[in-house]
């Protein structure tokens, strides 16, 4: 079994997540509670990597982060390194290809939400941020969940994005799914038998834990308990 | 006075509707502002104007010295910097928190045994210390009326706010609710807006009202100036121009209770929450008055006939309404009664004449204002 991957793919999906968290919330607030314009624009940006194949979205990354373009020449003037293949190439590429499973339960969540709610806490006192974080993070709990199991499961089951910018560095940018690929190739069967198996059984105990502690957390549509 | 407000605003809807219209709020002292008006005149926009949730196109709005909004200089205090209470229509409570979390909200920023002292304190005033653990989808209409009472009245506010406040309720708990209401304001001395579309809550519970109609603000003044002169027929016609006078109960017999209005003396069936002493509001339908002409003064008594109330005057004007004809008589004060052109023509009535006004006693409504003792 190889663990070394096992540990990228957990370390790469929970840094995901955590950046997914601090960039889709204000994301997903804007998105439901904002008056700007050109709302369907970001939306359709957002959902953008649920229909293009992963390897497009891999291709584009690569290039926008490579060494020749802006980003990957800041990147590289500020940290002196390079984005892709590396485990914060991957990172970027990761929260990119998984925004839309962060942002989408939120914007729900927070839809759901009587505006007059938020109204009553500023008339009590409250600012912005303390009605956020006293309303709206209570009320949205499921939509939040959601966004972390979604996160989470999508990123440790990527592989084509992967792929196009991690390439295959072991402990670095070779995950679960690109081992067990290379496994196969190598017909090495056992091997990958043993690695799926534990990915398996790993992302089914996740589900049944946070589905058994949380009725109100939707698998991958809108449930009313 | 030291806390006059002055709201003076214009706010349209891009979708139609709005609000216009400028309205004082008397400060120093406990007073029930009541905006009263029908449905979907604008009454709502006008209190989340104050409350600052909307913002006007054009306005000013001043609480004592403070500027909370003016269009001119670009002033505007977001509704956290206000310090109003807002009791919202149907109550809009956090579904998360228990009523005690919910009273708690707005006491943040004090120290945890000040909070825990001022919640029980509002929970007691109303008796709500039963339901403090409980959510609010556990409670009944009007519990949840009483608990959003609370919690906007556990920061102090300034100036408190209520949007429909007896709406949606059941018979007994709008009484309990309406009783509440006015022993709260009279026991915290913070002046209040009311929207209703209520006339016997106007009388109940305003001592000044606003008349609001398709968006505007038309007449301003005490409840008593506003029902006995209505600006203009449309005021008149969305009050239900009745006769409406201030009186005081005096005494009781049997089952009847008997109020003094100016000089005169009214028999009438008390309503349920009526005390033996008090302010009430007198209402008597113009339809329910009997004329009889030539009766003088003296002959106040007449054991041939059932109707309790016999009001000696005469005839001031009449005016012309479709099939009827309303008569305005001076009794000591101003009573209008509507009868038909075939009993003028009859009866040769004209101005000057001296009639007796006949009243049914259980004609004669009674609404009780001002604050109750506290029980």
């Amino acid at each position: 079994m190889d663990w070394t991957a096992i540990g990228v793919s957990l370390r790469l999906a929970f840094w995901t997540t955590v950046i997914l968290l601090i960039l889709g919330t204000p994301l997903a607030y804007w998105l439901t509670f904002g008056r700007g314009r050109g709302r369907f624009l970001v939306e359709a940006v957002v959902a953008l990597p649920l229909v293009l194949p992963p390897t497009v979205l891999g291709f584009y990354i690569l290039m926008a982060t490579g060494p020749k373009s802006p980003i990957g020449r800041l990147y590289e003037a500020l940290t002196g390194r390079l984005l892709p293949f590396s485990f914060q190439g991957l990172l970027v590429a990761s929260v990119l290809y998984s925004l839309p499973f962060a942002v989408q339960p939120l914007v729900t969540a927070f839809r759901g939400i009587d505006r007059r709610l938020l109204e009553a806490a500023w008339c009590l006192g409250s600012g912005p941020l303390t009605t956020f974080f006293r309303v709206v993070v209570p009320l949205a709990a499921p939509g939040f969940w959601t966004a972390i199991v979604l996160s989470f499961a999508h990123t440790v089951g990527e592989f084509g994005v992967v792929l196009m910018v991690g390439g295959n560095l072991p402990g670095v940018t070779r995950t679960v799914s690109i081992a067990i690929y290379d496994e196969v190739q190598a017909l090495n069967y056992a091997a990958a038998g043993q690695t799926a198996l534990a990915l398996l059984v790993f992302s089914f105990v996740v589900l049944v834990a946070v589905y058994s502690l949380r009725r109100d957390v939707w698998a991958l549509w809108p449930m009313k308990s | 006075m030291a806390d006059e407000v002055l709201i003076r605003v214009e706010k349209r809807y891009p979708s139609g509707g709005g609000i216009r219209g400028e309205l004082t709020i008397p400060g120093g002292g406990p007073s029930v502002t009541v905006v009263f008006g029908p449905s979907g005149a604008g009454k709502t926009t006008l209190l989340r104007c104050i409350a600052g949730l909307e913002r006007p196109e054009r306005g000013l709005i001043r609480f004592g010295h403070e500027v909370w909004l003016d269009t001119e200089t670009g002033r505007w205090v977001p509704p956290q910097g206000r310090r109003v209470g807002f009791v919202f229509q149907d109550d809009v409570l956090f579904p998360h928190r228990t009523v005690w979390g919910n009273v708690a909200y707005g006491l943040r920023s004090m120290p945890w045994a000040e909070q825990a002292q001022r919640v029980a304190e509002m929970l007691r005033l109303l008796d709500l210390e039963a339901l403090a653990d409980r959510y609010p989808r556990t409670l009944s209409g009007g519990q949840r009326r009483r608990v959003a009472l609370a919690r906007a009245l556990a920061p102090a506010p300034r100036l408190l706010l209520l949007d429909e406040p007896l709406a949606a309720l059941d018979a007994p708990a709008r009484r309990e609710v309406q009783r509440l209401i006015r022993q709260v304001l009279a026991h915290t001395r913070i002046p209040a807006v009311l929207v209703t579309h209520d006339r016997d809550e106007v009388l109940a519970m305003g001592d000044r009202m606003a008349v609001v109609l398709d968006g505007e603000v038309v007449q301003v003044g005490t409840v008593e100036e506003v029902w006995s002169r209505p600006a203009s027929p449309a005021v008149a016609q969305a009050l239900g121009i009745e006769n409406l006078w201030s009186g005081r109960v005096v005494g009781r017999d049997g089952d009847l209770v008997a109020v003094a209005v100016g000089d005169r003396r009214l028999w009438a069936l008390p309503p349920e929450d009526l005390q033996d002493t008090g302010d009430v509001w007198v209402v008597v339908h113009p339809r329910d008055v009997v004329l009889e002409k030539g009766t003088l003064p003296g002959f106040e008594a007449d054991l041939r006939v059932s109707a309790r109330n016999r009001l000696a005057g005469r005839v001031v004007g009449f005016v012309p309404e479709e099939h009827v004809l309303r008569v305005w008589l001076d009794c000591g004060f101003r009573l209008s009664a509507v009868i038909t052109y075939q009993a003028r023509e009859a009866m040769d009535l004209r101005e000057g004449d001296a009639v007796m006004a006949i009243i049914k006693a259980p004609a004669v409504r009674l609404i009780p204002h001002g604050a109750p003792e506290r029980p």
